[in-house]
């Protein structure tokens, strides 16, 4: 729905605050475009204010932030601290079939439906609001294209979480440089590659400046982040405004992926002027892949089963619907 | 009351604790857990406050500050910044005010090994007042150079207020590191011009040394070897990408580290640096817990918003708002040290830098130096109570006074760095 | 009273240099890890697992177990163009004011601090490469802080004391860095 054909929503005067870290980006279109629909709708009734740069709260902390009211919604990341959402991290697998930002979308309403997710949220007295999405990511580099399985042995990449697993299965010497010192790193060869969501990371860093190649479309997957909201605070809402926030967040989900792909046009272009190759996926390497993904899927099984995690159950879950 | 309205009383209140001598790291928590409570209630505002202590700990960038501090603090007591303090009197000490003048070369030698600019204060408190003193230097122009002195080390590579700025707003902090130094050596230039200014006005301040041979001068090379050594490590190290800042600092706590046991430093010196270390470093982080608490107390007001709001919608042209920011700094340099000031500051003012389309490494080096301006001017200018604190019999008005005539030069050196930014980033952009 | 503050002073002191030293040590700890990395990386091209981990967590006690001892010798910075005018009563006064409103901060800082643990302890918590749980860093900054804070009780009960005898003796506020 777009604000012009939807009715007006009477109602009575709330604000929340929204706990976000960094610059409005990208990343955090999908909660603009939230707050934007439900003051646009209430006539600025409802509103909610997004606070970027860690003001409320550090990144790693919102959850607690939440468990202890101190603001209404927040965003965070499992990725960040694991074991404080141990089910949600199944979104975080590595190479999870997940093409397109449509169906990342899909794939997290449906979990949000889930008992072992809901429980992660109902551990920090929160619920589910949005999913936070970035877009799959590729890792892009100087020097030669890694084209065979030979090449990517001892190739140093900056990579994270399970798609850095995978790259140490791969062979490749995986470690971790901040993001404002990436380009740096990538230009003078301490890194010879790095892993990003694409494009939008690759060129809000600059690296394709410094870059020679860029994986075609492997899907490595992504990092999932999420929104969630105080219970309290929800429960507090008036019928209207929750029946008004499912639709705001059909719309900030649809905002997000526009924003995306607007940036994909630009970037993409920015892409073709430097004449990047594109490292296509051979057999060889996908092979490799499956090979190195695999344990790190069961990896997480038996860590997450640890925590009472119905892990594997999840896991057929999640590819289930991705294969919707 | 109106949330924005508690955000100014909430200053008020701040400012007036510091005033009456509660130390910021309180001051700024105190005001913001009571904000807290009134706005959030009593179990947030503990509950918000007792994170920070930890989350603002556990910070992989932040890791580089005891680093850079132990570089400092191992060199001192190891009596390497004692070479090369004889070093720079052996060279330059014949010169109108020689022993201001070796005092900022000194300085300079000691910034490039250490990342806070308190403690190379406190060194050269400790190793060139006494001696400027006991050659008949007018004591209050002796203490102002060296609190003046000791502001290179925030400029010159290492520098720990420049990382902190690279965390806030996510810049690179190697960038960072490299734009500090050539505005560090313009400050060098423009301390000596004011020395030998002021000597030729008033030639008794600082009398002449006695001649020191060629022969002698040569000696003293070889003991600058260490710090040429650390600068080497830091500046080709982050340059050439080899390391990042912290992996920088490491190494290079690692050669002085060696080098002070090729000294022989005696255990209980190793000890007196390690307390050093751990007590500078604990000062800055109980600013930065403190200052934190303040800030998730602003953000609930809703006042940093309406700042930005209210001067964005100023119809001014940039170099206007930039004058005023840079006034605003030099205010606030008056009542808050340079890393409560930054991170009270940057969540308002940098989104405005960034929209006025200046550069944000440039902006960081310009910052810092008015933040070194700062912490040499009344009444909080940190550098000054730090002189005062090792010398209780210099008053603090002395120290200020000294200073006096080096504040002529930071306007000078501000209005380099403001009409010549390419100074600022030529070595950065080489990089890039 | 003065042999009551005496003698926690004397219990504290070898306590809080104790904690000092260890961060310290802490320091160096970061310094060797930091060039066992550059090596791993640039002659072995195998870097440490988890080093970013690791230093995050080590930062913890680096910047909290020095606390109590940086306010034993009053290292934290202040202003003190002001106080530094006053005198005998006036001076306590406004000594004992500074120190009230830092015991206050501190133990809202430890009482929070502690609710911090206790979440991480029960909800859980850890760090992304590989896996620390969070509670360590927590559990040390919440004992650095329990030292602080009766650091800080120790120097208000002196100040109060001195409110009443102005003049006297303290041991606990002529204190020089060495
Ligand atoms: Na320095
Ligand atoms: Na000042």
């Amino acid at each position: 729905p777009t604000s012009a054909t939807a009715a007006e929503v009477e109602g009575p005067e709330v604000k929340w605050n929204l706990s976000l870290w960094g610059a409005r980006r990208g990343f955090s279109e999908g909660l603009e475009g939230l707050a934007q629909y439900v003051s646009e709708q209430t006539d600025g009734n409802f509103e909610i204010e997004l606070h970027y740069g860690e003001v409320l709260s550090a990144s790693k902390e919102n959850l607690d932030g939440l468990y202890l009211g101190a603001f209404e919604a927040a965003a965070f990341c499992p990725i960040y601290h694991p074991a404080k959402t141990p089910a949600l991290s199944v979104l975080d697998l590595a190479f999870l079939p997940v093409e397109t930002l449509a169906e990342r979308r899909d794939l997290i309403e449906s979990l949000y439906q889930d008992p072992a997710i809901i429980a992660d949220f109902a551990k920090w007295k929160a619920l589910p609001l949005m999913g936070v999405m970035m877009p799959n990511y590729q890792a892009m580099g100087a020097g030669d294209p890694p084209t065979t399985l030979e090449d990517w042995q001892g190739l140093r990449i900056s990579s994270a979480g399970g798609v850095g697993e995978v790259m140490a299965g791969l062979g490749a010497s995986v470690t971790l440089v901040t993001a404002p010192d990436m380009f740096q790193s990538l230009e003078r060869g301490m890194i010879e590659a790095a892993t990003f969501p694409y494009t939008y990371a690759f060129a809000s860093y600059r690296l394709h400046e410094v870059s020679d190649w860029v994986t075609d479309n492997w899907s490595m997957g992504a990092v999932v982040c999420h929104s969630a909201m105080s219970e309290s605070a929800y429960n507090a809402l008036p019928e209207q405004y929750k029946t008004l926030l499912d639709e705001a967040v059909e719309f900030g989900y649809d905002l997000q992926i526009q924003k995306y792909n607007e940036v994909d046009v630009e970037n993409e272009a920015l892409f073709e002027a430097e004449e990047l190759y594109r490292v296509p996926m051979t057999d060889e390497i996908d092979a490799a892949i499956a090979a190195a993904v695999q344990p790190s899927w069961d990896a997480w099984i038996e860590s997450a089963s640890a925590e009472g995690v119905p892990a594997q159950e999840l896991l057929d879950k999640v590819l289930e619907a991705a294969a919707e | 009351m109106d949330p924005i309205t508690l955000g100014y009383l909430g200053l008020a209140v701040l400012l007036l604790l510091v005033t009456v001598g509660v130390p910021i790291a309180f001051a700024t928590a105190f005001t913001g857990m009571a904000g807290l409570f009134i706005l959030r209630g009593f179990d947030v505002a503990i509950g918000l406050s007792g994170i920070v202590p930890y989350g603002a700990s556990a910070h992989y960038s932040l890791s580089v500050l005891p680093l850079f501090i132990a570089i400092g603090f191992l060199a001192m007591h190891a009596g390497i910044t004692t070479s090369a303090y004889n070093a720079a009197r052996v060279w330059v000490g014949r010169a109108p005010g020689g022993l201001a003048t070796a005092t900022i070369f000194a300085s300079a030698g000691f910034a490039a090994v250490s990342g806070a600019s308190t403690a190379s204060t406190a060194v050269f408190t400790k190793l060139a007042l006494p001696e400027m003193e006991a050659r008949g230097y007018n004591r209050s122009l002796a203490a102002g150079v060296v609190a003046v002195g000791g502001t290179l080390a925030a400029l010159i590579p290492p520098s720990a207020i420049l990382v902190i700025y690279g965390i806030i707003v996510e810049e690179s902090i190697g960038a960072l590191l490299m734009a500090g130094f050539l505005p560090g050596l313009i400050s060098i230039v423009v301390y000596l011009i004011v020395i030998a200014t002021v000597v030729t006005i008033k030639p008794d301040l600082a009398p002449k040394l006695e001649r020191t041979s060629i022969k002698e001068k040569l000696r003293t090379i070889p003991q600058l070897a260490g710090i040429g050594l650390v600068v080497g490590v830091i500046l080709v190290g982050i340059y050439f990408g080899i390391m990042t800042p912290t992996e920088a600092a490491a190494v290079a706590t690692a050669i002085m580290f060696v080098m002070a046991l090729g000294k022989k430093i005696s255990f209980a010196d190793f000890r007196s640096g390690i307390l050093d270390t751990v007590r500078t470093t604990v000062m800055i982080f109980m600013v930065i817990w403190g200052v934190l608490v303040f800030v998730r107390f602003l953000a609930f007001t809703g006042l940093p918003a309406s700042v930005t709001d209210a001067i964005v919608g100023l119809d001014m042209p940039r170099g206007m708002i930039l004058f005023a920011i840079i006034l605003l700094y030099l205010l606030l340099g008056m009542v808050l040290d340079g890393i409560g000031m930054m991170m009270l500051t940057l969540p308002v003012i940098f989104p405005l830098i960034a929209e006025l389309g200046y550069d944000p490494i440039w902006f960081g080096v310009l910052l810092v130096k008015l933040i070194e301006v700062g912490v040499v001017t009344p009444p909080v200018g940190l550098n000054c109570y730090v002189v005062n604190g090792i010398r209780p019999d210099i008053p603090l008005h002395d120290v200020f006074k000294g200073v006096a005539p080096f504040l002529l030069g930071e306007v000078v050196i501000i209005g380099i760095i403001v009409f010549f930014p390419d100074l600022v980033l030529f070595l950065p952009n080489m990089m890039r | 009273m003065t042999t009551l503050i005496g003698i926690l002073d004397r219990l504290l002191r070898p306590l809080e240099r104790f904690l000092g030293y260890l961060a310290g040590l802490i320091v160096l700890v970061l310094m060797v890890l930091g060039v066992v990395e550059v090596i791993a990386r640039s002659l072995f091209n195998r870097p440490i697992h988890g080093s970013i981990d690791i230093i995050e967590q080590l930062m913890v006690p680096v910047a909290a177990l020095g606390i109590a001892y940086c306010q034993s010798i009053f290292g934290n910075v202040r202003m003190t163009l002001l106080t530094q005018k006053f005198e005998g009563r006036t001076k306590w006064v406004a000594e004992a004011f500074t120190l009230l409103i830092a015991t206050i901060v501190v133990a809202i800082y430890l009482n929070g601090s502690a609710l911090n643990l206790m979440r991480a302890v029960t909800l859980g918590g850890d760090t992304p490469e590989i896996g620390i749980p969070l509670w360590y860093g927590m559990a040390c900054v919440t004992c650095a802080l329990s030292v602080l804070l009766l650091r800080l009780f120790v120097q208000l009960l002196e100040a109060l004391r001195l409110i009443a005898v102005p003049n006297d003796q303290s041991a606990i506020f002529e204190i020089s860095p060495h």
